[in-house]
């Protein structure tokens, strides 16, 4: 271990210290872990090289004019400008992307762990059978099956039933029929929204601590709800937080299931989300510093909702 | 305690267990494809009154009579099964074909006596036959020109049925495809297809010489003519007969009128004969031991891939690694060392090979073939030795199917169950030995079963006739006293479909679940006879059933076969043993796998070093057409010009951002529509125009097909910009399909303007059938009509649109109104609407005709296709000018990394590259390999006029693309112009679902469409329209 210089030891006693003693103090302890920093290398250069930079490098951009093939020109806030008091395809796609966020996020969510927690005292094999049933909606991007469902033919799955039953005269134009659109993407995408969090859930719930739960049964926890709220949530912290991160930024960043089922653009841009909306922009229109300027937004709304959910979440979490 | 905990976990077992089947069933449901489900369901259902219907007809067969349930008044009619099911049926039978013209006369098949006609004694003529005194060792022949005809004068001894037998030459011509022929008898086509008959030609290898890649894979060798004199029968071309045609002669004197369609020939002798029924096996070779043949010593083993000539270019040389004992063998490399599978599999291919004989003696015949491609299905072979099929078991030597390569001694299995190979007697000397496709055994079954098909789809016509196509399921429609003739219909079709079925399991072992449909719709059809009233709620599974039966008809005529060895051994010979075992398996696995992590399959044969002149070609679309490609550079393009060109197989979403990065391609190959432009205002690509030669090149086009790759228009300053971005290359658009025999039912004729196509509307309509005019909404339609109108889409120099003015509201209202106050379907599945008849007039891109012809054999003949309806203007002109997109195109890439010298020499290299790769030679021949690479369905849509021309289209087919094409205005794009097509159909959604005023939303719409327009323009400098800048 290397010395600790005497000026160290007197910064060390110091109760506010100027920037650059601070920097110095780093350094110092960096020095002191140098294994550490080695073992986490291999990550940070590809977390810099491939989430940092181009997060960054969006930043920038979103303050230029950008069609890709000629050179970026700086335009200041221009873009943030049209963004906000020009684009109403902006505001249709924010107000979307929030009514899809706010259904399917929570819901999810709860559908998760709900989920988790019904197959949690299973066998471990019909467990593991039902953890690929729930989760291989999510996995296989089978929602394509639901464009035949909703197939604007007479000949469609929902159609020729509701046809057969009399409820309806002629086929109805589910997907590009701007009043149902929203409603079917939300739909579909609820249901293949069992994701990650489902996975971390599962995984959360088998490390409890039975004794815990033992303790709790002679305390007097009289059923499975009050072990739920008193004994399992306040163990699962940290899973708990990692599916909401996990659920609710996912919300944010719909967007290929509707350009699936409805495509990109939809009618009217009535299922148009900001992403979908980053994408018009990015491929179709050949306006990347636009489309970053979006994507800004995008990120800055993420970052929000992270630290309310942080909140949100403070009373389970122990750490 | 316990017990507690039994019952809570019991109550969440439930739940899981619910929510799960929630899942699991809304899985399963949804990945299976619905007709599925439904056919399960229909199965069972129909499984469950099988009983029923069984006892039903036993009582009918008692007492001739059957108790047909009066639906709703419960009263009872006795009616005469036997009756309805002899009762003929006007339209129900199709009338004209060869099946029918051959039961009626079959009777008169018998052995006859020979006529042979010398060619040059045709008693008249047109021009175009030519005698020629001596003609490749053959004297007195006479040369037939395209369209020539001549008739010959014939003293025919005895009445009956006789094949005709042509010895022809077939001369090289540059149209490649099989020759069209017709025979008329005293004038007349004795039945439908002896007017579209053909002839094959004789392909052969280029070089015997195997040519390599740089890497090592051996390439497909290049397919010539080889003509020669054939001698052939005619057979019915859709493949469904083992037998040549028949023709009736009565005795007496009669009129033979042969006629080439397309092509040039020259024929050596005609031959009018029946020979009888072939020798069987047994008299074959009791026969041959009776003159004192003995069984061989010797052994031929014989490559199959190495075959003298052939009928087809598209049944060519295969490589297979995935077998170890294949020869010759290569794990990792392309090596060419068997021939056929999915491209020998269509009747009447042949490949012929030639055998040295060394012993005289009975040799025993026998295959390595793989014929995993068919499920559960035999595939047939017809032997020729010296183009004779020695005896009748030759006509159908059987290849089972099997996983993998299989081995089979070509014999019959006897009586007692033992397996009798065929011997087959060769004399010392030269022979060549002869394979053809037929479909064998299911001939019978095959053709029955195409009837069925339209008998069936008819029913289903009459049917919904009546009820439509969503029936009102709670209604009785009284089918029986509605549709004519409906239970004598449906008697007669249930039974061909048990009887088929009893054929297809007599013939085919193993035939198991494919032909299980044929049972699923007999039972249907017959509880459909014991329970109308239950018909127009079961009409759709009815029609999927059909469907499903469609495609079973497909498969059972797709032959395809895979050969490896062909081997003759005499009998002592030892046969080497062909299975491969699970060692060499195993063995041969490792090493592909092992092999797999160092040669490079992705390559599209070599690369050049860098020095060298070479240029890199993107090509965004499939392996097949970058091979072809490849070939043809290597071929052609680098030994005229000297410039290398480096062949990639890349989508081409990833161009622009290959630009960018410096990386991109010199040449980008089958670029969509819009990209060009898109990159090339962005100046991404080089601006055509500034060749020279551009005006000359651009000749080979319509004159419409470069509109969508330019951009002529002014910048801010108003200096004239005018640049072209792209070539065409291909050019696909749409045309009217429609069905000829539900024409004729309903009495009406083929629109030839909108008026007129509004005027049959109701009477299609009224019979409850629809039509289609496009199966995904696009601007097409729109800009069609407004062109129609006499107005163009976009303002000339392409600031803005046009839409504000009447014309265009006229042809919006009138667009939107075909939706909404005549209610056609917005989406739909044109193939099987039209296949079944319910949507007798489609409006389709003229690439499906080959789809259509393919897919749907029992329909050939019944449709046709037209151009598109047109306007008559104030002048009384007819308008049918039709706003297509259908183009895709090739461009050069501006690389900005390279210095001014290089960058203009690869620029012009380039050009030279779209230059060759854009005439009409290189096009024809790019397409035919696409074609004999993937088949008829994938023809090739150029857009080269000359090229168009030398593709397989018959001369009908042709003639009526042509006369759409000369109509045919493709769309400007426009700086912006993304947002046009969304707007229109944004604006269209709105009117068709809500109603709302046609007008009112394309004003709105149109003012978005304009906004995005100039500020686009704005943003390249390009000059906007002075309200743009309010």
């Amino acid at each position: 271990m290397a010395k600790v210089s005497s000026r160290e030891v007197e910064l060390l006693k110091k109760s506010r210290l100027t920037f650059g003693e601070k920097a110095h103090l780093t350094w110092r302890r960096m020095k002191e872990n140098k294994i550490n920093y080695l073992l986490i290398l291999p990550f940070l250069i590809f977390f810099v090289l491939f989430t940092i930079l181009p997060v960054g490098a969006s930043m920038v951009l979103s303050f230029t004019r950008y069609d890709i093939l000629n050179s970026p020109e700086f335009v200041g806030w221009d873009n943030y400008l049209r963004m906000f008091l020009e684009d109403e395809v902006f505001i249709i796609s924010l107000k979307n992307t929030f009514q899809f966020a706010i259904i399917t996020g929570p819901v999810s969510y709860l559908l998760c762990f709900v989920f988790a927690w019904f197959i949690n005292d299973l066998p471990p094999i019909a467990r593991a059978t039902f953890t690929v049933v729930f989760y291989a909606p999510t996995l296989a991007n089978i929602y394509f099956i639901w464009q035949y469902i909703f197939s604007g033919d007479m000949y469609g799955l929902l159609n020729s039933f509701l046809l057969q039953f009399g409820l309806i005269n002629e086929p109805v134009q589910w997907l590009t029929n701007t009043a149902y659109m929203l409603d079917i993407v939300i739909f579909v995408q609820l249901w293949c929204s069992l994701g990650t969090g489902f996975l971390a859930f599962v995984a959360g719930l088998q490390n409890l601590d039975p004794s815990l739960a033992e303790a709790g049964a002679i305390d007097g926890i009289k059923n499975r709800f009050q072990e739920l709220i008193y004994i399992i949530l306040p163990q699962m912290g940290g899973s708990l937080m990692f599916g909401a991160v996990m659920q609710i930024s996912s919300a944010f960043s719909v967007g290929g299931i509707s350009a699936a089922l409805v495509g990109n653009p939809s009618v009217d841009y009535a299922a148009h989300t900001l992403v979908l909306h980053i994408s018009d922009f990015g491929h179709t229109r050949f306006e990347l510093g636009y489309a970053s300027a979006i994507s800004v937004v995008l990120f800055v709304i993420m970052l929000a909702i992270k630290g309310v959910i942080n909140k949100l979440l403070k009373p389970f979490s122990h750490d | 305690m316990s017990n507690g905990k039994m019952t809570k976990l019991a109550f969440r077992m439930i739940l899981v267990l619910l929510a799960v089947s929630v899942f699991v069933s809304s899985l399963s449901v949804f990945v299976l494809a619905a007709d599925d489900v439904e056919a399960i369901a229909e199965t069972t259902e129909a499984v469950g009154t099988e009983a029923t219907s069984e006892s039903e007809d036993s009582g009918a067969k008692k007492n001739n009579a059957v108790v047909v349930g009066g639906s709703d008044k419960n009263q009872t009619e006795s009616v005469d099964v036997e009756a309805l099911k002899n009762l003929y049926i006007e339209g129900f039978e199709r009338k004209g074909e060869y099946a029918d013209y051959f039961l009626e006369n079959i009777k008169y098949d018998k052995k006859l006596p020979e006529i042979v006609i010398d060619p040059a004694s045709y008693t008249s003529t047109t021009a175009g036959v030519e005698l020629l005194g001596e003609f490749e060792g053959k004297k007195n022949v006479l040369k037939v020109n395209k369209n020539g005809e001549f008739v010959y004068t014939v003293n025919v001894p005895e009445t009956g049925m006789y094949n005709v037998e042509l010895t022809y030459y077939a001369l090289a011509d540059r149209i490649t495809r099989d020759l069209e022929f017709a025979i008329l008898i005293d004038g007349k086509a004795p039945f439908s297809s002896s007017e579209s008959l053909t002839l094959k030609r004789n392909w052969g290898d280029e070089s015997d010489i195997p040519s390599y890649d740089p890497v090592g894979n051996e390439l497909l060798p290049t397919q010539v003519l080889t003509p020669k004199w054939m001698t052939t029968d005619f057979y019915e071309p859709n493949g469904n007969y083992n037998e040549p045609l028949m023709y009736l002669l009565k005795a007496g004197e009669h009129q033979i009128t042969l006629k080439s369609v397309s092509g040039t020939l020259v024929l050596a002798q005609i031959r009018v004969h029946n020979d009888g029924d072939l020798v069987s096996y047994d008299d074959y070779k009791s026969k041959l031991d009776a003159k004192g043949a003995k069984d061989s010593t010797k052994f031929l083993e014989l490559e199959a891939e190495d075959y003298t000539d052939k009928t087809d270019s598209i049944i060519q040389k295969a490589y297979d690694r995935s077998d170890p004992k294949v020869t010759p063998y290569s794990v990792s490399k392309t090596a060419l060392n068997t021939i056929g599978g999915t491209n020998w599999n269509t009747s009447l291919g042949r490949i012929n090979y030639t055998i040295n004989v060394e012993e005289s003696g009975y040799y025993e015949l026998s295959f390595r073939y793989r014929q995993s491609f068919m499920r559960g299905t035999t595939i047939y072979r017809r032997l020729y030795v010296d183009n004779v099929v020695p005896f009748a078991e030759a006509d159908t030597i059987e290849f089972e199917y099997g996983n993998g390569y299989q081995y089979t001694v070509a014999g019959r299995e006897k009586e007692d169950g033992t397996y009798e190979p065929y011997k087959i007697y060769l004399e010392k000397g030269k022979h060549t030995i002869s394979l053809e496709a037929v479909i064998g055994k299911m001939a019978k079954a095959s053709r029955d079963v195409e009837q069925a098909v339209y008998k069936l789809n008819f029913i289903y016509r009459k049917i919904i006739m009546i009820t439509g196509t969503a029936p009102d399921t709670y209604r009785d429609y009284e089918l029986f006293e509605n549709v004519a003739n409906l239970q004598a219909m449906l008697l007669q079709i249930s039974d061909t479909l048990k009887e088929i079925k009893a054929e297809v399991d007599e013939v085919s072992t193993n035939a198991g679940g494919e032909s299980e449909i044929l049972n699923t719709l007999a039972l249907q059809v017959d509880s459909f006879i014991e329970k109308p009233y239950t018909i127009p709620s079961r009409l759709s599974t009815f029609k999927d059933n059909i469907s499903s039966l469609g495609t079973w008809m497909i498969n059972i005529r797709d032959i395809p076969l895979q050969l490896d060895k062909i081997v003759f051994a005499g009998a002592d010979a030892k046969v080497p043993n062909y299975k491969s075992n699970f060692f060499e398996k195993t063995l041969h696995e490792v090493r592909a796998f092992v092999s797999s992590f160092i040669d490079d399959y992705t390559a599209i044969g070599g690369t050049s070093a860098k020095d060298e002149r070479v240029i890199t070609a993107w090509v965004g679309t499939g392996r097949d057409q970058a091979i072809a490609l490849k070939t043809l550079v290597d071929n052609y393009f680098t030994p005229q010009t000297g410039i290398k060109v480096n062949v990639s197989l890349v989508p081409l979403a990833v161009l622009s951002k290959a630009i960018v990065a410096g990386r991109g391609p010199e040449v980008a190959l089958h670029v969509s529509r819009t990209e060009p432009l898109n990159l090339g205002f962005r100046n991404a690509l080089v601006n055509l125009k500034q060749f020279d030669d551009y005006d000359e090149v651009i000749k080979r086009f319509t004159d419409y097909a470069t509109v969508p790759y330019t951009l002529e228009t002014t910048d801010v300053n108003g200096n004239k910009v005018n640049k072209a971005f792209a070539l065409p290359e291909t050019q696909n658009f749409t045309m009217m399909f429609y069905r000829t025999d539900v024409f004729d039912e309903l009495d009406i004729k083929v629109p030839n303007t909108w008026d007129e196509f509004d005027q049959i509307l109701p009477v299609i309509q009224e019979n409850n059938m629809t039509v289609g005019i496009e199966s995904g909404i696009s601007t097409n339609t729109f800009f069609t009509f407004m062109m129609q109108n006499g107005g163009e889409v976009y303002a000339a120099d392409g600031s803005g649109t046009m839409f504000e003015e009447q014309y265009a509201v006229d042809a919006f209202t009138k667009w939107t109104d075909y939706y909404t106050l005549y209610d056609f379907p917005l989406s739909y599945s044109w193939y099987t609407r039209f296949r079944s008849g319910e949507m007798p007039l489609v409006f389709e891109a003229y690439s499906h005709i080959t789809y259509l012809a393919e897919s749907a054999p029992e329909l050939s003949g019944l449709w046709s296709v037209a151009p598109i309806p047109g306007t008559i203007d104030s002048t009384g002109k007819l308008n049918r000018t039709e706003g297509s997109s259908g183009l895709s195109g090739c461009s050069i890439v501006v690389n900005k990394k390279i210095d001014e010298k290089t960058r203009k020499q690869k620029e012009a290299d380039s050009w030279e590259f779209l230059k060759w790769w854009t005439s009409s030679d290189i096009m024809a021949e790019y397409g035919n390999r696409i074609e004999m690479a993937i088949g008829p369905v994938a023809r090739y849509t150029t857009a080269n006029l000359e090229a168009f021309e030398l593709l397989n289209w018959t001369s009908d087919e042709a003639a009526a693309i042509k006369k759409q094409r000369e109509w045919v205005k493709e769309i400007p794009e426009l700086v912006g112009g993304y947002y046009v097509s969304r707007s229109i159909i944004n604006a269209f959604r709105n009117v068709t679902n809500n109603y709302t005023n046609p007008r009112e939303m394309l004003f709105y719409y149109n003012d978005q469409i304009n906004a995005e327009i100039w500020r686009k323009r704005m943003e390249y400098d390009l000059s906007v329209p002075e309200e743009a800048n309010n």
